[in-house]
């Protein structure tokens, strides 16, 4: 008994040192956001997503993901600011976002705040600043009053965002999304279709690249 | 002792897999993110703490062999070293549940399996060494 009391008393000391001396705090949010060249093109498809890219590019890149997702936000953080810089600003490539908004309650309100931000034709940027805020899954990192402060930092009208957010105008359009989404049988986020090839995953750029130079090579 | 070693060994080099591995990366409609393996707390510098996990099973499992099947000489100091090994690892396992329990809010099974296997190493080591008697208890 004195074995095991003494050998719990050194596993606590020791998992006490170890938080000590590694991070264990969130930290403040990350204030590196990546910006997204103001002179690329963007707008809303017919359909009511928003796009990155000129209009007469010759491939698109639907994305479908949630704003809750780590690898989403992976992905946006670092694979697509090389396909934006690449691709989307030299005309070759589109990218249309799609919501699909699963992970949680703040996975909708997330989603809806971006369509306000879509209002003010600043989509891209909020879409930045949400992506180098996340936090844990339905943790407060995307609560109504937390989406408002990220709506000041991407430089969004916030009397205009809160009107917009507190009417819960786009919440249908949020349910309307994940419904077409399950109806294409996605079944996670990221996925993408280049040109209507579907890709799973939040890929690196060495192996997103191949795959939108083909589908270009197909175009020439 | 050396059954559960090797399942912790198991265990860590699927998580350290599971770490590099780029098809995985996605979350899933019916299985969630693993916002574990994904957390900032998953790493050590540029080092996956499932490397960590590792090293410190094959140490364990190398330590568990020579108590058991070693030099006689050496048993005495192998049984020492799998205590040692099997609370440093229990420690860091404590530490690591904490933070997903406080800190990330989402538990990882195969993470929370390595530190059942840890703590089990450990009580196993503190039986062993807490009968002197004993000599080949690594079995």
């Amino acid at each position: 008994m004195l074995w095991l009391g003494g050998t719990a008393a050194a596993v606590l000391v020791i998992a006490a040192i170890v938080w000590a001396v590694l991070p264990h705090n969130p930290g403040p949010p990350s204030p590196s956001v990546p910006e997204v060249p103001a002179d690329i093109p963007r707008g809303v498809t017919g359909a009511g997503d928003p796009y990155l890219g000129s209009p007469r590019a010759p491939v698109t890149m639907d994305e479908y993901g949630d704003f809750q997702c780590p690898f989403c936000g992976d992905f946006a953080r670092t694979t697509e600011q090389l396909i934006i810089s690449t691709y989307v600003a030299r005309g070759k490539v589109r990218v249309v976002w799609h919501t699909m908004a699963f992970i949680g309650q703040e996975s909708v309100w997330a989603g809806e705040a971006a369509r306000c931000a879509q209002d003010q034709g600043k989509f891209w940027d909020f879409y930045m600043v949400l992506y180098t805020h996340q936090g844990a899954e339905n943790s407060g990192a995307f609560a109504p009053k937390r989406l408002a402060d990220l709506a000041r930092l991407a430089h969004l009208d916030t009397a205009a965002f809160t009107v917009c957010f507190q009417s819960h105008r786009y919440l249908q359009a949020i349910r309307s999304g994940n419904q077409q989404a399950a109806k294409q049988g996605i079944q996670t986020t990221p996925t993408f279709f280049i040109d209507g090839r579907k890709v799973v995953g939040a890929l690196p750029f060495s192996q997103m690249a191949p795959l939108i130079d083909a589908a270009l090579a197909q175009h020439h | 002792m050396l059954g559960l070693a090797l399942a912790g060994l198991a265990d860590s080099i699927y998580l350290t897999w599971y770490h590099y591995d780029p098809a995985v990366r996605a979350c899933l409609v019916t299985g969630g993110c693993e916002t574990v393996n994904t957390s900032p707390y998953a790493v050590i510098g540029p080092v996956p703490v499932a490397a960590v996990g590792v090293l410190g099973y094959l140490l364990v499992a190398c330590a568990v062999i020579l108590r058991g099947w070693g030099p006689p000489a050496l048993r005495a100091a192998a049984g020492r070293g799998v205590y040692a090994l099997s609370v440093l690892g229990t420690g860091f396992a404590a530490y690591l549940t904490a933070i997903e329990v406080f800190v990330i809010h989402a538990i990882c099974a195969w993470c929370v399996l390595s530190a059942a296997i840890i703590a089990a190493v450990c009580v196993l080591a503190v039986l062993d060494l807490a009968e002197p008697s004993r000599t080949g208890g690594a079995r």
